[in-house]
């Protein structure tokens, strides 16, 4: 059967008389549940976009797709008798995956009803991962039965205590690495100590030895530490790893770590950002400070480099000062991604906002927040933890479960990606095919490799 | 009479002005696998440790930054990690300032290289001279040069309860001049606790650090009386100490070249030098006695008049002091050239050849090696080879045998630690 699909639209008369012919073959089965589950009547204004297909110029089905708060979701998918074992409905599928793409979607949800088992199978056989009921059918699970789907893989991220002990802490970021997790944040101990951590910088650059493809963030405070010794560690890290760097700032308020280092009593949230902000812009003007060509190796002038091209940075900032340049030439990535994290109203979401390459965001709300007060290009990430995944009721295992949540949390976001705060290796290996090919991070992510701004002044 | 046993370390030839960087084999001194290729050489040539320097600042000449000699390194910390994962008995020496580090944080980073090798952590103790360094740095040059080995003692020490007091749960409490803190490990327990502690320095303050601290010595006296002197003033301060008087392993700076014979080897070594010291590095040498600037001079021709002099000026910046007297230095520099019909490379590389290298067939190094060993002038050696990264290989390929051989090197690790192994 020859099928051909085109946009119509949510009131077109055939698509409408499709409706009916659903509607009657449907809410039979739902007679029971009548008295319990209130229908959901469909708001034509949140139609995006409504298909038909057409065989030898008859219609045979149709599909919507429906805007629903932040969900993306299919709708009134009908084939008619004749099409019915002609594929139309896989076509018709594609077809509003296709469209939901264009719109810049990551992820489409559907909901159908637990008295439709060759539904449920359909989809499940095309790749839809069971999820709890969503927006409107939040809470409903007699009826409801929902799905997602992605679209395009998200960026999957995860935090790894860098607990001290080296087996343990190396076998989990080898675990993320072999299950297709794209980055693995390191999270460091107080600087006062008590609790276990490892230096972060090294703890990457031993990881990179034992993993292929994950990209390693140390994180790294930026207060009680040098600006210059935070750029050659970020530099070095992205060195040894072939690209494989970014760097995760912290600004510490501790009074414990302040007290630890002794050199500086703890700043306000509003004084530690400022001056976070501060390093990554030193540390940035850092990695520029060599030029990509500044090794010359000349044997007829005798010159190794051409010290043209390698320059001082000169900052000077209300917090310190640093002549430059850098110790470290260039890295594989030209400047190491910087990962800022938000878990609130405070000054980092609007240093994030400004100066991030990626944005860990602890709720969708603080994703979408951000997303709109940098009003440029950036990553950004939702956190999902593990344990607050909720159950679908036709899932078939916890993993599942964890992976649709991930995915609910990122259309909720319009995130890229998600940051999974607690043990998620296989919910990871289910979400996150290895994209091949990507060498740095900065490939993966689709961020542009940046050109020195020294090179750009001379050129 | 069992013989004395030789130590060997292996210093990273990388940012380093004897590193010859114009050859075809020449390789990259920034490609993590450079340190990779050369750490297991060395580990292939059962030695006891590898040596990385710190970067502070990039060298300058006359204001601008030195682009002569090899330039661009990693951190030492992050680099040594990764050889850690990649190697399973050499000990990590890194290099690393107490004026411009601070010692919670790097008493962590020293605990973590120990965690991560299983026991091979080691820390070359430098201080630095201030204000040069000090501009990349928070506090710029905070410190009078004459405090640097108080403040180095202070950092030691708070770095060592801290290693000490690894899972003890002890808060680490300090309150002296320089440092007011307290903190707690949080690196567990690791299996050498401290690292190794090394030191290079031969003013009277740095030998005092060394007998209060060290286990090895980085010593530029490879042979002849000041070696001897050297070695035997530790040997009195350590027992003054109540210390083993070998409870220093003295690491003699070496340089070698090699040949199938002895003429070969000389030859080997004059090319050597040659390409060390190219016509701009001859020209730059001599701006730096003579305090000046000389565009046009010719590095095959004479040297320039003693009257040219200017006395006072530094025109390096990012390494040791090396000309205390210009004037006297540039005259006995032209008083040697005239007498020799050299040119100005000519003399230069006769200035630059630091000590006496190791030059002769692999038994001949072999058999002067052992014997500075036994007569106690060192108790082994730190060899720098001149090419990245396989200026290790033939040393480790045919003179290791042949020291094998005489009973002074070791044929198989022993111990489980660096320190093992050191002892």
């Amino acid at each position: 059967m020859v099928v051909e699909i085109s946009v119509s639209s949510w009131d077109d008369p055939r698509v409408v008389h499709f409706r009916e012919l659903m509607d009657a073959e449907v809410q039979p089965l739902y007679a029971h549940l009548r008295d319990r589950v209130a229908p959901v009547v469909v708001d034509a204004s949140t139609v995006v976009v409504t298909l038909i297909a057409e065989a030898g110029g008859e219609p045979v089905g149709t599909v919507a797709l429906k805007q629903t708060g932040p969900y993306l979701e299919v709708k009134r998918l009908y084939v008619a008798g004749a099409g019915r074992r002609g594929g139309v409905a896989g076509e018709l599928m594609a077809a509003i995956e296709r469209e939901a793409l264009s719109r810049g979607a990551r992820e489409i949800f559907l909901q159908t009803g637990s008295s439709q088992p060759n539904a449920m199978a359909l989809y499940e056989r095309d790749g839809w991962i069971p999820t709890a009921p969503y927006g409107p059918y939040e809470g409903d699970e007699l009826l409801s039965r929902c799905y997602v789907k992605q679209l395009t893989r998200p960026v999957a991220a995860a935090l790894v205590a860098a607990d001290g002990s080296v087996a343990s802490v190396l076998g989990d970021i080898e675990a993320l690495d072999a299950a297709g997790a794209d980055i693995a944040i390191l999270e460091d101990a107080p600087l006062a100590g008590g609790s276990a951590g490892l230096d972060t910088p090294m703890l990457a650059a031993a990881a990179a030895v034992s993993t292929r493809r994950i990209a390693l963030a140390p994180r790294i405070d930026t207060i009680h530490t040098e600006p210059f010794g935070v750029a050659k560690a970020v530099q070095s890290v992205d060195w040894t790893s072939a690209g494989r760097a970014a760097w995760a700032v912290e600004a510490s308020t501790s009074a414990a770590d302040a007290r630890a280092l002794g050199r500086r009593e703890a700043p306000t949230p509003e004084a530690a950002w400022a001056e976070a902000e501060a390093v990554i812009d030193t540390v940035r003007a850092l990695e520029d400070s060599w030029e990509d060509d500044a090794e010359i190796r000349d044997v007829g002038t005798g010159r190794f480099i051409d010290k043209d091209r390698v320059h001082r940075v000169g900052v000077e900032t209300d917090f310190f000062s640093v002549v430059g340049p850098s110790i470290v030439p260039r890295s594989p990535q030209g400047s190491v991604p910087v990962i800022v994290e938000v878990a609130g109203d405070g000054p980092a979401l609007e240093v994030a906002a400004r100066s991030a390459d990626i944005v860990r965001a602890s709720t969708p709300e603080l994703a979408r927040r951000v997303r709109e007060l940098a009003a440029r290009d950036l990553i950004v990430l939702v956190d999902v933890d593990p344990a607050l995944a909720p159950t679908a009721p036709h899932e078939r295992d916890a993993v599942e479960g964890v992976a649709a949540y991930a995915a609910d949390r990122r259309a909720s976001a319009g995130a890229d990606g998600v940051v999974f705060t607690g043990s998620a290796t296989d919910a990871i290996r289910l979400i996150a095919e290895p994209a091949p090919g990507a060498a740095t991070l900065r490939e993966l992510l689709g961020l542009e490799r940046p050109a020195s701004r020294y090179a750009k002044e001379n050129a | 009479m069992t013989k004395r046993r030789m130590h060997l370390g292996a210093h990273f030839p990388g940012v380093n002005q004897t590193t010859i960087w114009n050859r075809p084999e020449s390789g990259s001194q920034i490609d993590p696998a450079s340190f990779t290729r050369f750490a297991q050489t060395a580990e292939r040539g059962l030695m006891d440790l590898m040596f990385l320097a710190e970067g502070l600042r990039l060298r300058e000449h006359a204001g601008e930054i030195h682009d002569l000699d090899v330039v661009g390194r990693p951190d030492t910390l992050v680099q040594l990690a990764q050889v850690a994962r990649q190697t399973s008995h050499i000990g990590l020496i890194a290099t690393l300032s107490t004026t411009f580090n601070e010692p919670v944080e790097f008493a962590r980073q020293l605990a973590t290289l120990d965690a991560l090798s299983n026991g091979r952590a080691g820390w070359n103790l430098v201080t630095s001279h201030g204000a040069f360094f000090g501009a990349n740095f928070r506090r710029g040059g905070y410190l009078a040069d004459e405090d640097r080995y108080e403040r180095a003692r202070a950092f030691a020490d708070t770095a060592i309860a801290l290693w000490d007091a690894a899972g003890t749960g002890d808060e680490v409490r300090v309150s002296d001049r320089f440092f007011e803190l307290a903190a707690r490990p949080s690196v567990p327990p690791t299996p050498q606790g401290r690292p190794v502690i090394m030191q290079a320095g031969l003013s009277p303050a740095g030998r005092d650090i060394a007998v209060r601290y060290a286990e090895t010595v980085f010593s530029p006296f490879l042979r002849g009386s000041a070696a001897d002197e050297y070695a035997s003033d530790l040997r009195a301060r350590l027992v003054a100490a109540g210390r083993d008087e070998d409870g220093i392993k003295i690491l003699a700076s070496a340089s070698f070249a090699l040949g199938d014979t002895h003429e070969e080897a000389l030859e080997q070594a004059r090319i050597d030098q040659r390409d060390q010291v190219s016509p701009a590095t001859a020209v730059r040498y001599i701006e730096s006695i003579w305090g000046r600037r000389f565009d046009d001079l010719d590095a095959d021709g004479p040297l320039p008049p003693l009257a040219d002099v200017v006395e006072g000026v530094e025109l390096t910046a990012g390494r040791a002091k090396m000309h205390l007297d210009q004037r006297g230095r540039a005259a006995e520099l032209i008083e040697k050239a005239e007498a020799e019909n050299l040119s100005v490379r000519d003399i230069v590389i006769q200035a630059t050849t630091f000590g006496a290298p190791l030059i002769g067939t692999p038994a001949e190094v072999a058999r002067i090696m052992d014997e500075h060993v036994q007569s106690r002038a060192c108790h082994g050696f730190m060899l720098i080879p001149t090419i990245t990264p396989t200026g290790l290989d033939r040393f480790v390929d045919e003179v290791v045998p042949d020291l094998q051989n005489r009973g002074v090197y070791r044929t198989e690790y022993e111990g489980e630690t660096f320190r093992d192994r050191l002892a």
